[in-house]
């Protein structure tokens, strides 16, 4: 699947070449491609006839992408795409942030959807300094504007 | 990973998702999420993409206990039962209405003797009485200031005849209050008074009006940037009696007072005729919707006929007329239930949510669409055995978590 070059010659489906920002191109079914937003309207921009250049992805994210592309293209039934979805969205952090950027660059809303739901379920118990230190975000209140804050949302620490 | 939180978007995305408890833990983290997290475009973004149908509130009247049910199973992060009671505004809390999250209530307590002889208990609303606009999801409450006075000449006292909360989140985070009063001298003399939420005051905004039929100004329903208020010509005895009936009638057809709040103006508008010889409670209902304000709704009972039916109609967006949406058969036992609540949730299935007047405990989901019960109860209120009384009354209303501020 992450092979270069077009992979499908027997049918007369049509198929588009993604280049990643390292120069590895992906060949992927119309169709499946088309669930991007941002390719579809780089496609009738003209690229569609040879290759679409997608800077923003590297080669092992956009893998997995054509991986989800493909999936969700294939007809599968619903309850299996329902389990393969969560397995797929089974990664260490660090894919799964660059899988965010990636899908939000490329404009793929439903998996958009899926993986903000899966950081959603992952921070949401998750105290504020957790959360700072999992995003690396600077605490810029001083204790007493934190500590008002924090008394009139006092219920939602109990 | 920074790049993920500095993607304002992609932030959005995901905060977006979490329960509100957990956002309001959030609101702690730095000046940037407290900034998003409050912001209006992102309170937008959340309801509208909200799966949560809410829950229903129940008060039975005179007694200050709020119950709460969520409608939601999935939904477990949400509202404790007992949440509203350990923050209300005054000790006797009444609720008066719910508007997309806020609440509007009044303090409940007994007003002070110098002013039992302006009492009026038929309708139990009287001019000392302190207001409130409450979210309890946020936990927060704003005071309404006291109405403004006539002037000196008219000397008059103006009684509070109906209150109603305007807050609609899908296109301003501003809330508005309205006020009929009425004079006591004159009294075919109404006025209308609007508090904004961002003026903080209270400004006549219809100086003198004089309905031309009885008028039920103390149950508002609002909708789309209106207030509707049921009328009827011939049983205004009734209304002050029933206070769960808006209005009742024989064979009433005519046209019912509302409120244009941006342009401040009263309009009347045409309602459906009664069918004949058939006699009809009728009440007004708007139906809540994840997005969009919801739909005007005029729920008709029909209770001589030989097949006891409801018929549901809906206004159209541009206020030109009503339509027939539904006519069903009652399901079983309807009469008993009493209080009746519609929620629309995603997928345009509607539901009919019945509270059973008679033990005011259980709670059922109808669904419009197959003519039955969604499974079983979904839930009870088991107000019988701590309020026992033959004749409980109960405001029965629909209510979502917001983070709008009050």
């Amino acid at each position: 699947m992450a092979s270069s070059e077009s992979t499908t010659t027997s049918t007369t489906t049509k198929v588009l070449r993604l280049k990643s920002s390292d120069n590895e191109i992906f060949g992927v079914e119309e169709k499946a491609a088309l669930q991007s937003e941002t390719i579809k309207s780089l496609a009738e921009d003209g690229y569609s006839e040879d290759v679409i250049p997608l800077f923003n992805v590297e080669k092992k994210t956009l893998a997995k992408i054509v991986e989800w592309l493909n999936k969700h293209a294939s007809g599968s039934s619903k309850e299996e795409l329902k389990r393969w979805d969560a397995d797929f969205v089974d990664v260490d952090k660090d894919v799964l942030y660059d899988l965010l950027l990636a899908s939000n660059y490329l404009n793929i809303e439903v998996l958009l959807h899926q993986l903000a739901q899966k950081v959603a379920d992952m921070i949401k118990g998750k105290k504020p300094e957790e959360i700072r230190q999992l995003f690396g975000i600077k605490n810029d209140f001083t204790p007493e504007e934190e500590a008002e804050i924090r008394r009139e949302n006092a219920w939602a620490f109990e | 990973m920074e790049t993920i939180v500095n993607n304002e978007d992609l932030l959005t995305e995901i905060l977006i998702l979490l329960p509100i408890k957990s956002l309001l833990k959030f609101m702690s983290v730095s000046k940037h999420w407290l900034a998003l997290i409050s912001s209006y475009p992102f309170s937008i973004r959340r309801s509208s993409n909200l799966n949560s149908v809410g829950a229903v509130l129940v008060q039975v009247d005179k007694t200050p206990h709020f119950r709460l049910l969520n409608l939601d199973s999935s939904n477990s992060d949400s509202l404790a039962a007992n949440f509203f009671a350990s923050n209300k505004p005054f000790s006797k809390t009444k609720i008066l209405q719910s508007c997309n999250g806020l609440l509007l209530c009044c303090d409940d307590s007994p007003p002070p003797k110098y002013f039992h002889r302006f009492y009026i208990k038929k309708d139990d609303i009287y001019t000392s009485k302190k207001y409130c606009v409450w979210n309890p999801t946020s936990k927060k409450y704003t005071l309404l200031p006291p109405l403004l006075p006539l002037p000196c000449s008219l000397r008059g006292i103006l009684f509070l005849r109906g209150i109603t909360l305007a807050f609609d989140p899908s296109k301003s985070l501003e809330y508005k209050v309205v006020a009929v009063c009425q004079c006591v001298l004159f009294e075919n003399c109404y006025q209308i008074q609007i508090y904004s939420s961002k003026a903080r005051t209270w400004r006549v905004s219809v100086r003198s009006f004089n309905p031309q039929y009885p008028v039920d100004f103390l149950r508002g329903v609002f909708y789309n940037g209106t207030i509707h208020w049921g009328s009827d010509v011939g049983c205004f005895r009734k209304i002050w009696s029933v206070s769960d009936l808006c209005f009742r009638s024989e064979d009433w057809s005519g046209s019912n007072l509302y409120f244009d709040i941006d342009q401040e103006k009263l309009k009347t508008l045409q309602m459906p005729r009664v069918r004949a010889r058939a006699s009809c409670e009728s009440s007004l209902v708007n139906c809540f919707e994840v997005s969009g304000g919801g739909r005007l709704l005029l729920v008709r009972k029909y209770k001589t006929a030989s097949d006891p039916q409801i018929d549901v109609y809906q206004l159209h967006r541009d206020f030109s007329g009503w339509f027939l949406k539904y006519r069903l058969d009652l399901p079983d036992r309807f009469d008993e239930y009493r209080n009746v609540l519609f929620v629309g949730s995603g997928n345009d299935k509607d539901s009919l949510i019945l509270v059973d007047a008679n033990w005011l405990s259980i709670i059922r989901k109808y669904n419009l669409k197959d003519k039955s019960f969604e499974g079983s109860n979904i839930g009870w209120f088991n107000l019988r055995s701590a309020y026992y009384s033959n004749n409980l009354k109960a405001k029965v209303l629909h209510y979502i978590e917001s983070l709008a501020c009050v």
